[in-house]
């Protein structure tokens, strides 16, 4: 199963991906599970951050409170028309984030009601498709490691396109 | 964190600078930013102090080439190396796919390598990893100053494990590809699971 893929398919489908000016998925180790934004690499410095502030203010909320679990906790960065929030997710065994960066909403509130709904019908979304492909996944021809031996010669060809 | 899409045939995976305070792992990743063509990298994303001390971390994204028809890109990361910022270290160790150790060759620093290492054998165990299968490599960096411990010390203090080591004078640029390139290999190559028929 091809989690990305899903979630693409989820926002770009219902088109969830237009809510507000930047929206994104990301593991809580940083990988970016979808994002509208047209560049990847600007992607990647979302997935960085947005799992960083998550896990900080985590870190701090634990200072005083240890009972509550972490889907409890919602995370806001605004003022009334401009921020962030961010929601925790789970999609299949990935503990995730659903992130919006957004500017000059009118109803900053709506959105974020509008968020926690797709986040909820994301998680439906992916535990359906996770119960549907299991029986159909394909099994992997080599369960070892992707790459048998690479090169020094493929390491420079690699670095070298980067212009290194 | 290693992520192989097979669909689009790309692969992300985290690397992480660690070590102590000081001793150029931010350096490390920003020579790396300077010298990249503009295409392959993402803006390099620092969380710094006011006196420009790593307070979070430093994080810059990287698109190499293509390996085998796979799309490669690295997440670059270093931790903040003060002593007091251990809870940040193990934050920014999760999903780790390897790391680059850069031990400060001065030798008045070596206890200060020596404790971080130990954080980072800590660190990686309560993360759940087994520091002696996680790719590593180690870097001897600041080789051009002139108090430095000797290389067969800092081999034998440091590295037990017998990992890649490479001397370096990360300001200089010297040494800095040469570790990327090695760590990025050995991550490469531990890489689970194999092509779908």
């Amino acid at each position: 199963m091809n989690i990305t893929a899903l979630v693409k398919e989820f926002f770009v489908d219902n088109e969830f991906h237009r809510i507000s000016e930047k929206v994104a998925v990301v593991r809580n180790d940083g990988t970016v599970l979808y994002s509208n934004s047209i560049n990847s690499l600007e992607a990647s410095n979302i997935g960085a951050l947005a799992s960083g502030i998550w896990q900080a203010a985590q870190s701090l909320s634990s200072l005083v409170n240890k009972e509550l679990p972490e889907d409890a906790y919602r995370m806001s960065f605004d003022t009334s028309s401009d921020g962030i929030y961010l929601l925790p997710t789970t999609l299949g065994a990935s503990q995730c984030y659903f992130c919006c960066i957004f500017r000059e909403q009118l109803n900053p509130g709506k959105l974020k009601q509008s968020m926690r709904n797709i986040s909820f019908l994301l998680e439906a979304f992916i535990q359906e498709e996770t119960m549907r492909n299991a029986q159909k996944d394909k099994p992997v021809k080599n369960a070892g490691y992707l790459f048998q031996n690479i090169t020094d010669e493929e390491m420079d060809q690699l670095f070298g396109v980067a212009g290194i | 964190m290693s992520f192989v899409n097979y669909h689009t045939k790309e692969i992300n995976c985290k690397i992480v600078y660690y070590g102590p305070g000081l001793g150029g792992k931010t350096t490390n990743i920003q020579h790396v930013y300077q010298r990249t063509s503009s295409q392959s990298k993402g803006q390099m994303v620092t969380l710094n102090t006011e006196n420009e001390r790593t307070l979070f971390f430093d994080f810059l994204p990287l698109d190499l080439g293509s390996i085998r028809g796979f799309k490669t890109r690295f997440h670059l990361y270093t931790v903040p190396g003060q002593v007091f910022y251990e809870a940040s270290r193990k934050l920014i160790l999760r999903g780790v796919d390897g790391v680059v150790f850069v031990a400060d060759s001065q030798v008045e620093r070596m206890e200060s390598n020596i404790e971080s290492l130990e954080g980072l054998k800590r660190n990686l165990t309560e993360q759940g990893y087994d520091i002696a299968k996680m790719p590593l490599v180690m870097q001897w960096n600041k080789r051009d100053l002139p108090n430095i411990a000797s290389t067969h010390d800092m081999q034998k203090k440091l590295n037990t494990l017998d990992v890649p080591v490479f001397e370096a004078c990360a300001v200089k640029g010297e040494g800095v590809f040469e570790t990327l390139k090695m760590i990025s290999k050995l991550v490469l190559l531990n890489i689970k699971g194999g092509l779908e028929d």
